[in-house]
């Protein structure tokens, strides 16, 4: 009884209800012992946020929630308070910083926003888990204190973007790929080995440098399609906020908050597993709301990938794993909320994601997503296009004027490679370069629409790079 | 209780609609009247017809009508006099009989449930005068007051001077709740609400930011239907006082002697142009309108994003059905298959018919969506060469997409007292005083000004090129700017100005022809 009480004591989370996403802030921290409980005077302290890409709110943390954090750390007295994450794939934080100026912004609430990709800037310590070496940045590893901000909105394959998943972008979104390690006698796909893996480095990354300070910021929550700005997405306000210091902890009350199954979630399961943090919620001291009383409806994201109705888009899914499933997520509902005039131009197209998907229904604009896809299908028919052979049009006129009836005549046919496939490699593809080779395909002028996003993206990624990679 | 000057002219209202039920061919009765609450005088046929084709429309479409009007203070019966419009036809008044004051009593408590009131109401006048009343018409005195002051002088005020009086006297009865209608109509309540996201904005000083936007225009608008042809001349004079000379003059196509029904003809549009003597002649059809505004007013505030983009689809279809549902004199030169063809020989694609009035909404706010967010706040600084122009600066609230707010702000340390081009002031203000982080956009007048002459004033006039200076005034600084420098104004700084037309107009245009 005493050992149970004393873990209470320790994880504690407080769940705010509130009229602003800064007083919720406020009102968890000061209900949880004040920030002097998690910041002393001359700690450096670095802010985890979320910084995905120069997108809206909510791709990335709220400003108001991160200000409202870095005001009470200089109250506290931190000797240095920097903010950071590493982007998504192929985003400079320079380019991100720029598009948004939040360089300016920070130093404004007299806070450094580190750019962690500028390896000649910052160091980076290389820590080996999982048999895998992982880059961190010292500047990270240097910090007396961690306060983690994370922005919770849908995710396809967590259900929900999770304040353990904030941590994993403390390395390179190169380092946090996870590469395909086929084991003997054991079925990738069926085992959803990706999944496995990718849980276990982000709580292998997760144990490097625990946050101290763990807040899940739900006040505004997108749901319908996300964790990004999709047609599909909505904006839900909710008005709460999760705090605590114990990640696993705030991510499982949010979950539960959010109605959610948690011996269903993966994740929050391992953790639990490999006692990295608090999952019971018979050990959490859980102050401010009841939770039972305020479990929140939320629409999650479409958890097959038919579901995702694409204008003209046949999808035909085979066996896949979470990589490809998190990848091809995205790319239908880019296609859906870029290219509603293009997808008007295309007429039809099927997608063919996964291992042995089904034969599609038309022999034209064939997408085959992944390297599962392609490799299962290259004895295909599909991949085989029947064309008649010789065909003498000015004979044929010729009858057509006679009013000649047809000469049965036996007409000969060829057999060519089908020409309107186009495949997108990778395990998981990604998706810019997908979108840079649909573009290709298709052509500029059949597809505007997402020219157009191709051309804005380029604003602050360089594709060039990416086509040398390509290479 | 009303002013003299309003009352009269009421009353020959009244009078006018009465008479017409008499005589066989109305329209020729001719007799001008004044449009109430305004200083606009037509022919008294066309006001019959204007309240006859709008108030089923877009007030309530059922007979007789009930105006009560109440004392501010009185808390047992505050009825102060009632008035019954007995009407044959929905909206045309044209007999009132005032009714005892005790008729009906309403408490001050009673003005809280309008629809219980109503029903009283309706029940008392059922069995004292055996008519059934389809709305009630409430008037504060404190209403009353306010309107008999707006019409003191009202013939004298020029037209500017109307329309700004006007809006503010509008804004003000509804928002101090100093009318009442009852069937609420959808319009009373769309402006109820947008005045609510107005905050303490008032309308005619955005009527004010507007109107200098757009500079002198002669234009004649006919408005045509089956029944009636409606011209509107509307001139505009820039002066170099604060005040612009506008002239608002409705007439029918018989006051020009032009025997045409319905659609009218290039010939009969190039006659009213002669006759009038303006620059241009637009020919809208009443229907179309009527039905665009009824489908706008039933939109819910703030408007939801799907709800907006399909009203905008609606304007966009409106404005690419040029020669099908509306038409244009001079005929714009950008329609001309020749110039069209020349110009798409560079491989600029433009056709105002193609307009892909399907997918811009939609890549419109996906654009907003992705790069400014589902909840931003959105500076709106409007400059005239470098220097504040309007005094006010506008503040735009958005969440979920939708614009929730809109503030003006009038704080000098913030705006005036900085230089608008260093907008990272600006905004460290804003942080320190609002704890606001905007985005703020800078648009210069000039630009507001020539985007608004070329596509819709002088739209006539328009060339390729005059697309091409607009653009090209959009990509410097002094003229546009957003900050933080998002990708997309990073794109319009960085391509070429006609890579980035032929990108717009793949966007804005269909590719087929036909």
């Amino acid at each position: 009884m005493n050992n149970n009480s004393s873990i209470a004591e320790a994880t504690q989370v407080a769940l705010i209800k509130s009229t602003t996403s800064k007083d919720a802030v406020l009102e968890g921290i000061s209900k949880l012992g004040g920030i002097s409980k998690f910041v002393k005077e001359g700690d450096l302290v670095f802010i985890k946020i979320n910084l995905r890409n120069p997108g809206g709110f909510p791709t990335n943390t709220n400003f108001d929630v991160i200000s409202s954090v870095i005001s009470l750390c200089t109250d506290a007295g931190a000797k240095e308070i920097y903010v950071g994450s590493f982007p998504d794939q192929h985003v400079k934080i320079k380019a991100l910083a720029d598009a948004l100026d939040l360089q300016t912004l920070f130093k404004k609430c007299r806070a450094k926003l580190l750019l962690l990709d500028d390896e000649a800037k910052y160091s980076q310590e290389i820590i080996n888990l999982n048999n895998k070496e992982f880059k961190v940045p010292s500047a990270i590893l240097r910090c007396d204190k961690i306060i983690s901000i994370n922005q919770v909105n849908v995710d396809p394959v967590f259900a929900c973007t999770l304040n353990l998943l904030n941590s994993y972008s403390i390395v390179s979104n190169e380092a946090q790929q996870i590469k395909k390690d086929l084991r003997v006698g054991r079925d990738y796909l069926h085992l959803d080995q990706y999944k496995k893996d990718l849980i276990s480095n982000i709580l292998a990354v997760f144990m490097i440098k625990k946050p101290d300070l763990v807040i899940n910021d739900l006040f505004y929550v997108l749901e319908g399609a996300g964790p990004f700005n999709y047609k599909d997405s909505n904006l839900k306000k909710t008005s709460f906020m999760v705090i605590g210091n114990d990640a696993v902890a705030v991510d499982s009350i949010t979950l539960r908050l959010l109605n959610i199954d948690i011996s269903k979630q993966d994740l929050l399961m391992e953790a639990r597993d490999k006692k990295i943090g608090i999952v019971d919620l018979s050990e959490i001291k859980l102050i401010g709301e009841d939770i039972d009383k305020n479990k929140l409806d939320i629409k999650f994201c479409a958890s097959k990938l038919e579901d995702v109705t694409v204008k003209n888009t046949d999808i035909k899914k085979g066996r896949l794993c979470s990589g490809c499933f998190n990848q091809a997520y995205h790319l239908l509902n880019l296609m859906k909320s870029k290219m509603t005039k293009d997808l008007k131009y295309i007429e039809r197209q099927s997608l063919l994601i996964g291992e042995k998907p089904h034969e599609p229904e038309f022999l034209e604009n064939i997408l085959i997503f992944g390297d599962c896809a392609i490799n299962s299908t290259k004895d295909r028919t599909f991949r085989k296009i029947v064309i008649e052979k010789g065909k003498n049009l000015i004979e044929k006129a010729k009858n057509k004027i006679k009013k000649e009836k047809k000469k049965k005549s036996k007409s000969k046919t060829k057999i060519i490679s089908n020409k309107q496939i186009l495949e997108l490699p990778g395990c998981p593809p990604d998706i810019l370069k997908c979108v840079s080779s649909i573009i290709k395909y298709y052509g500029k002028d059949e597809v505007p629409g997402l020219n157009l996003y191709y051309n804005l993206i380029s604003t602050y990624v360089d594709f060039k790079k990416i086509e040398a990679k390509k290479k | 209780m009303f002013d003299n000057n309003f009352k009269s002219n009421w009353k020959k209202i009244l009078n006018y609609n009465n008479k017409i039920n008499l005589v066989e061919s109305p329209e020729e009765i001719r007799e001008q009247v004044r449009i109430p609450l305004t200083p606009i005088h037509i022919e008294g046929y066309l006001l019959y017809y204007l309240f006859e084709l709008l108030y089923p429309k877009f007030v309530n479409d059922q007979q007789n009508i009930l105006d009560i009007i109440l004392s501010d203070y009185d808390i047992e019966n505050k009825v102060l006099g009632i008035y019954l419009y007995k009407t044959k036809k929905a909206g045309i008044h044209e007999s009132i009989e005032e009714l005892p004051k005790d008729l009906v009593i309403i408490k001050e408590k009673d003005i809280t449930d309008m629809n219980q009131l109503f029903n009283m109401v309706q029940s008392h006048i059922s069995d004292k005068k055996s008519v059934k009343i389809s709305s009630i018409r409430i008037f504060t005195r404190r209403g009353i007051d306010l309107i008999n002051t707006y019409c003191d002088n009202l013939e004298k005020y020029s037209i500017y001077e109307f329309l700004y009086r006007f809006l503010d006297l509008i804004q003000k009865l509804i928002n101090e709740n100093l009318i009442y209608l009852f069937p609420e109509p959808n319009v009373y309540r769309f402006l109820k609400d947008f005045f609510k996201i107005l905050n303490n904005l008032k309308l005619s000083k955005l009527f004010r930011i507007i109107e200098s936007f757009i500079s002198s225009f002669a234009t004649v608008l006919v408005f045509y239907s089956r029944k009636l042809n409606i011209i509107t001349e509307i001139n505009k004079r820039d002066s170099k006082l604060n005040e612009s000379k506008i002239s608002i003059n409705l007439r029918t196509t018989k006051d020009l002697d032009l025997e045409v029904k319905q659609y009218l003809s290039n010939n009969s549009l190039l006659l009213v142009q002669k006759k009038l003597n303006s620059e241009s002649v637009v020919n809208l059809s009443q229907d179309h309108l009527i039905s665009f505004f009824l489908d706008l007013f039933d939109l819910e505030i703030p408007i939801k994003k799907e709800n907006f983009k399909l009203i905008l689809q609606k304007f966009i279809y409106g404005i690419r059905s040029f020669e099908i549902h509306w038409n244009l004199l001079p005929r714009p030169r950008i329609y001309n298959t020749l110039i069209r063809f020349l110009v798409r020989l560079l491989g600029i694609n433009i056709n105002f018919k193609k307009l892909s009035h399907w997918a811009i909404p939609d890549m419109f706010f996906s654009l907003i969506d992705t790069y400014f967010g589902l909840n931003s706040n959105i500076l709106l600084i409007i400059v005239n060469k470098n220097r504040i122009f309007t005094k006010t600066s506008l503040l735009l609230e958005i969440e979920n997409s939708s614009l929730i707010k809109i503030i003006p702000i009038d704080n000098p340390e913030i705006i005036v007292k900085k230089k608008v081009d260093s907008l990272d002031s600006i905004r460290n203000s804003f942080l320190e005083k609002f704890g606001i982080n905007p985005i703020i956009v800078k648009v210069d007048k000039n630009l507001i000004q020539m985007i608004i002459s070329v596509l819709i004033f002088k739209i006539y006039k328009l060339k390729p090129l005059s697309l091409l200076k607009v653009l090209k005034m959009i990509k410097k600084e002094e003229y546009f700017q957003i900050h933080p420098i998002l990708p997309p104004y990073q794109l319009i700084r960085k391509m070429g100005t006609i890579s980035l037309l032929k990108l717009c107009l793949s966007i804005l245009i269909d590719k087929h022809e036909f």
